[in-house]
């Protein structure tokens, strides 16, 4: 359904009024497909590029190079209408809904501008799709004349949900939407997206550093490191065996709520040391004169099953 | 019988407001011993953070505190506030949440630092040696690069381990990290908590963590409280309360975590929101959310009572010995 070609996003930074320009690599050359009815997990640390993908796919952001393909067009070159009707299939919930939702709209306001701006409808019936709407996220209707302070975190994400699935959108970009959340908020909103993915059959892009979310979310996953894929395949597969150093770092840093499992980790991880050709090199315990000289590309070790390094 | 490091008693703890009475803590009493870490748990807004600032005597001035918090055999509720300052950062400090706010931007670090030693420490004439020493206990290797930057120029994570360097300009006793990994990436946390285990074997600090995270409070806590809505439900060592739980509540907490859960079936969930504290429900907090809450629940207050040795429960009907 959703094709994304070689794409990248480059940025240009210019040191001081005369000085040199430098290239900031944000997302370098990836390519990935998702399919309907599929949630694709996107893995990294904070300013590995994930969002910057993510506002890509929304375009909000332009690409230096590369396409991507939504329903057999092309999403930059689309014009008028489709640009519209694009918006309409591509929706996204961003991690914090207190800075996400409006403070000075009531919930109802909130949810009704997009309503108003894409069906040019009477408000009556708008108001019925907003009823359908709160019982899909499971809120109650007194919540549309509040405004988002007076509402709690997991309620503001479902607000979040409700908006961004009111428009019958097909993929919906889940921009770490569980992260500023308590474990037990969390597990409500997860449930919530499993069910209504189910119900409206909708594709996710889920965006996460946790791993053991995105396990129990999402049927194939990508890792991603300082603007390239280091690993992709299906979520089962790459999280019980993994290959990427990189991969096994994220795995081995989760925290494990087992005491009796307890294990002592090396502090040195974020140690930088060096740098090559890999993107990876710096930080790679298994790096050799290969990883210096040449880029790893991404290559089928198992089905399906991709991974870049040269030390496998 | 060993002797605590700090005794939390009986401690009650209530806001005034225009809107009336808030009951925020309720009979809070725990203990951390010597070279301890003491993990408190539970969801947002259910009373942590407030008993980490009455320990430390940073509450508002609205607030009314009962009960009493013996450390070092003193009673710390007694101390005027200029007493009190000097406990503050030489015996007890303590880590927020959010490293970009802790730190002042318009500062460098390393200035920071210094003063936070000159003011723990005023007889120390290598203050600026010590920094670059404390920077390299902390893993920074560049620690003279690091002590010349500003805060904007390090990642979130270099930022948090400046503020533990700040923290541990006094040489404490007790290390009080509100939340301090929840504003950062699974690497970093990861060595943050190695960190923290670190400081804990090679000074003998003690150190309440307080976390929503069980994992993090699986991976370095020796004992554990659970609290709601200002009470500790349940407390014990770390293996007891996650393979012996004993209220509903615990239970709740550590099934709603998506960690090696089935992917078919939706996740267990505690339904309901947390009472209001202005009008605390009679009898148990939790029984509106508990599965097994009985009569005797809805008009008498669980007292917490032993277990086992240590372990101690407040629910008329504890879970029994189910593992999960």
């Amino acid at each position: 359904m959703l094709e994304v070609k070689n794409l990248s996003k480059y940025y240009f930074k210019r040191i001081g009024f005369l000085g040199k320009k430098e290239t900031i690599k944000a997302v370098d050359n990836v390519s990935f497909e998702i399919e309907k009815g599929e949630s694709v997990g996107l893995v990294g640390e904070t300013g590995c590029g994930k969002s910057t993908l993510a506002r890509c796919i929304l375009r909000i952001e332009k690409p230096t190079a590369g396409e991507i393909i939504f329903d057999r067009k092309n999403v930059f070159k689309m014009k008028g209408k489709e640009i519209l009707e694009y918006c309409r299939s591509v929706q996204i919930v961003f991690q914090n809904p207190y800075t996400s939702l409006d403070p000075r709209l009531t919930i109802k306001e909130s949810l009704l501008e997009p309503l108003t701006i894409h069906f040019k409808e009477e408000k009556r019936n708008l108001m019925n799709r907003i009823y359908e709407l709160l019982k899909i996220v499971g809120l109650e209707d007194s919540v549309l004349n509040r405004y988002p302070h007076e509402l709690s975190g997991g309620q503001n994400q479902r607000v979040a949900i409700a908006r961004a699935i009111s428009l019958n959108p097909k993929l919906l970009v889940l921009d770490e939407p569980t992260s500023s959340l308590d474990v037990s908020v969390q597990a409500m909103i997860l449930n919530l997206l499993k069910e209504i993915q189910e119900k409206l059959n909708l594709s996710y892009l889920f965006i996460s550093h946790d791993l053991s979310v995105i396990k129990y979310i999402t049927n194939k996953v990508i890792v991603m490191y300082s603007g390239k894929f280091v690993e992709k395949g299906y979520t089962e597969r790459v999280l019980d065996k993994p290959y990427h150093p990189y991969t096994k770092m994220l795995l081995e840093a989760l925290p494990i709520p087992e005491p009796k499992n307890r294990r002592s980790r090396p502090i040195n991880s974020l140690h930088i040391n060096g740098l090559g050709e890999c993107v990876f090199y710096s930080r790679c315990p298994y790096k050799s004169e290969v990883c210096e000289k040449r880029t790893p590309n991404l290559v089928e070790v198992e089905e399906e099953h991709f991974v870049a390094c040269h030390s496998i | 019988m060993k002797k605590p490091l700090i005794e939390v008693k009986e401690l009650n703890l209530k806001f005034v407001s225009f809107e009336g009475i808030a009951h925020i803590l309720d009979n809070v009493s725990f203990k951390i011993y010597g070279r301890e870490i003491f993990g408190l748990v539970g969801e947002t807004g259910c009373g942590k953070s407030v008993t980490a600032l009455s320990i430390i005597r940073l509450l508002p001035k609205n607030s009314i505190i009962e009960g009493s918090i013996i450390f070092d055999e003193k009673n710390l509720l007694d101390f005027p506030e200029r007493e009190m300052a000097k406990i503050r950062g030489r015996q007890i400090s303590m880590i927020l949440q959010d490293p970009t706010s802790s730190l002042n931007p318009m500062f460098k670090v390393g200035e920071q630092l210094c003063d936070a030693i000159k003011s723990n420490q005023p007889n120390r004439k290598d203050v600026k040696d010590y920094a670059l020493e404390l920077l390299k206990v902390l893993g920074f290797r560049e620690s003279k690069r690091v002590f010349n930057s500003f805060p904007n120029e390090l990642s979130g994570g270099m930022q948090q381990r400046i503020a533990i360097a700040i923290a541990l300009s006094g040489e404490p006793k007790l290390l009080i990290a509100d939340e301090p990994t929840t504003a950062l990436d699974v690497l970093t946390q990861a060595q943050i908590v190695a960190l923290l285990k670190d400081i804990r074997d090679k000074y003998g600090t003690s150190i309440l963590l307080i976390t929503h995270n069980l994992g993090l409070v699986a991976e370095v806590c020796d004992r554990v409280g659970v609290m709601y809505s200002g009470q500790i439900v349940e407390t014990g060592p770390t293996e007891e309360i996650f393979y012996n739980t004993r209220h509903p509540y615990t239970l709740g907490l550590l099934q709603a975590l998506p960690y090696n859960k089935p992917k078919d079936k939706p996740l267990p969930v505690i339904l309901g929101n947390l009472p209001n504290p202005f009008n605390p429900p009679k009898g148990c907090r939790f029984k509106e959310r508990c599965s097994r809450a009985t009569k005797e629940c809805e008009n008498l207050k669980p007292k917490p009572y032993l277990i086992s040795q240590e372990h101690s429960v407040a629910c008329f009907n504890p879970l029994g010995d189910i593992i999960c």
